[in-house]
């Protein structure tokens, strides 16, 4: 897939690239508001990650243009302005997504595979790793073809876990991933041990591996090996 | 005391003070020319009356004139003397000057006293009190209706200016705006105080905008940091030490994160900034913002109970009166106790979130004031009860809280 990323902050535009480098993308970053332009109307994308606050323009010019050149790349919002101030306003331009900055980097990489899927692989969204298969249309997981019944956050924590396999998750980025982005407000986090002993016995209980493992208390993560 | 009421009290003493002065320097002078006159009269009568004895006319007018035939001679001092005499006529001793002179005639000796009354020097003081306590009463009575007039016409101004200071906050970022006096003093206070109000607008705008920028410009700074240490997780390489150590730099990254998050919110509540509004189904919000908190809770052992009978609607903005729900649910949780119980009860127009707690040690008035939070619960930020405060101001809902029988209760009305 062919991301480009359109974001001013040069740090964290590396970050990006350095944490997605394993996925096979082909991914360019531009800085600012005239090469994001310039880049737009030369090559094709497939999804665009589009910083608001561009020091030479607004990201939402950017938006609109894409919609009119590329109808099928995909656009994710990222933004330090938060829901209260202009997530209406980048969704109701036509973007598939909307992160606050700052995010977490699995959650980034999370939403990339999801509109990628939504916007490219149709009718087919099947993730298939090892004996797991999850159906994302219908929110189903099956193992050895075998549907294990595994609940709403159980399910989100699959998915996330999944989608950032041979990454280590932090307990704040899957706590926000699956219960919101309130729940920072929590504190205490041990609570996603349960679910996690929970999702990780439902799978082996139906003859899956035990591919999910823990590191030190920090978080999880999602491995074949 | 009011200034005017000062100023006059000052004018009246002077006044009196002067009143009295005048009254004695006058009733002296007056008295003095008067008992003169009188003097002088009775020295022209007492001559005219021996003159008439020696032309052989006896004159007899009691108490005025006496004339009594005595044994010795006395030597005739003819000065003036002082007496009282008691009057039939005014039933009482009046005063009288009199001479007394020593007279003979024919080999006889006589003596003879002329006198002279001194009524009117009483009716000089009586009437000299009278046009004066007369005097000092209309000016008393002029002073106090002038008063009236200039307060009302000078003051009124002057009350109204100071009505506008009274209510004039800065955050309107307009300056204070006092009206135009003919008066000197008012109205260079007046542009004095119009110049600071001006200047302190620029300021607090100036302070706002930079407060609003920092705090943006932190969110991008904790980006990048947060994004770093993300990075470093991902290295194999890593000891149990060198995470333990991340995840600390992690976890107070994200309390920051959460304070700018807080503040920004807080900054823009405060700012009245606009807000887009929808219908919103609380019953509908609340039952979902409460389901969020069921594994926090349940891992702490507290119960969550949601009696929700109303189908209240409001108009208001969702992420913020999501904002409103999550704080107030988050803080039922984290300042419970084990075991503990979180109740959420919906009726009318009115919700109750109740939660069983210890009773915090600062004063109650203060939870709703920012970083007044518990310092011993290390993940409270203490912010979040303040964003509460100012989401209800913002939509004028009534917030109260009270603690009752070993629970925190919280009441919003949203009328």
């Amino acid at each position: 897939m062919k991301l480009l990323i359109i974001e001013d902050e040069i740090d964290l535009a590396k970050s990006i690239v350095e944490f997605t480098a394993k996925e096979n993308h082909i991914i360019e970053v531009v800085y600012n508001f005239k090469e994001a332009k310039e880049k737009i109307n030369l090559q094709e994308y497939d999804c665009a990650l589009v910083d608001l606050m561009l020091p030479d323009g607004s990201g939402l010019n950017i938006i609109s243009e894409l919609k009119k050149v590329q109808p099928k790349c995909g656009i994710i919002v990222i933004s330090a302005k938060n829901s209260i101030d202009d997530k209406i306003d980048g969704l109701n331009l036509g973007a598939d997504d909307y992160l606050t900055k700052p995010f977490h980097l699995a959650e980034l990489n999370a939403r990339i595979k999801s509109v990628i899927r939504r916007r490219f692989f149709e009718g087919s969204n099947t993730i298939n790793v090892n004996e797991i298969q999850i159906e994302t249309e219908k929110r189903e997981v099956f193992v050895n073809k075998t549907k294990i019944e595994l609940t709403h956050r159980e399910y989100d924590i699959l998915l996330f876990l999944i989608s950032n396999s041979d990454k280590v998750l932090t307990k704040e980025s899957i706590i926000e991933h699956a219960w919101g982005e309130n729940s920072n407000a929590f504190g205490n986090l041990d609570f996603v041990y349960t679910h996690i002993k929970n999702l990780r016995k439902k799978i082996t209980d139906a003859g899956g591996g035990d591919y999910i493992h823990s590191l030190y208390g920090v978080g999880y993560k999602f491995s074949l090996k | 005391m009011k200034l005017i009421n000062k100023i006059s009290r000052y004018y009246l003493i002077n006044a009196g003070i002067i009143f009295i002065v005048a009254f004695v320097g006058i009733y002296i002078t007056l008295n003095w020319i008067l008992t003169d006159e009188i003097d002088e009269r009775l020295k022209i009568k007492n001559d005219e009356i021996i003159k008439r004895f020696y032309a052989g006319e006896i004159i007899n007018n009691s108490p005025y004139v006496e004339l009594s035939q005595i044994d010795s001679v006395f030597k005739s001092r003819g000065y003036i003397t002082d007496t009282s005499i008691y009057l039939k006529s005014e039933k009482e001793n009046e005063p009288f000057h009199q001479i007394i002179s020593f007279l003979a005639k024919n080999g006889n000796n006589y003596k003879l006293t002329v006198r002279t009354s001194l009524i009117e020097k009483d009716d000089l003081f009586i009437t000299l009190l009278v046009i004066f306590s007369i005097t000092f009463a209309a000016f008393t009575l002029i002073l106090f209706f002038f008063n009236r007039k200039s307060t009302r016409e000078i003051f009124i101004p002057f009350y109204t200016d100071l009505e506008k200071l009274k209510n004039y906050s800065v955050k309107s970022g307009l300056p204070v705006n006092l009206t135009y006096s003919k008066i000197d003093e008012f109205n260079e206070l007046n542009s004095v105080l119009n110049t600071l109000s001006e200047k302190a607008v620029h300021e607090y705008r100036a302070l706002k905008e930079f407060s609003e920028d920092l705090s943006h410009e932190l969110q991008t700074i904790v980006s990048v940091i947060k994004s770093k240490l993300e990075l470093l997780l991902q290295n194999s390489d890593l000891d149990k030490v060198d995470i333990n150590n991340l995840q600390t730099a992690y976890q107070n990254l994200s309390k920051l994160d959460n304070i700018n998050r807080s503040l920004i919110l807080l900054a823009k509540l405060e700012n009245k900034d606009f807000f887009n509004s929808d219908e919103i189904n609380l019953p509908d919000v609340i039952r979902r913002i409460s389901t969020n908190f069921i594994d926090i809770a349940e891992s702490k052992r507290i119960n969550i109970i949601t009696k929700l009978n109303s189908e209240i609607r409001i108009n208001s903005n969702l992420s913020l009166i999501e904002t409103l729900i999550n704080n107030l649910l988050s803080n039922s949780i984290k300042h419970n106790i084990e075991n503990g119980t979180v109740e959420i009860i919906l009726s009318g127009n009115s919700l109750l979130i109740q939660n069983t707690g210890e009773l915090f040690k600062r004063n109650t008035n203060d939870i709703f004031n920012r970083f007044s939070g518990s310092k011993n619960k290390s993940d409270s930020i203490g912010l979040g009860l303040a964003i509460v405060k100012k989401i209800c101001e913002l939509y004028r809902f009534r917030i109260d809280y009270k603690y009752e029988k070993d629970f925190h209760k919280i009441f919003i009305n949203f009328d």
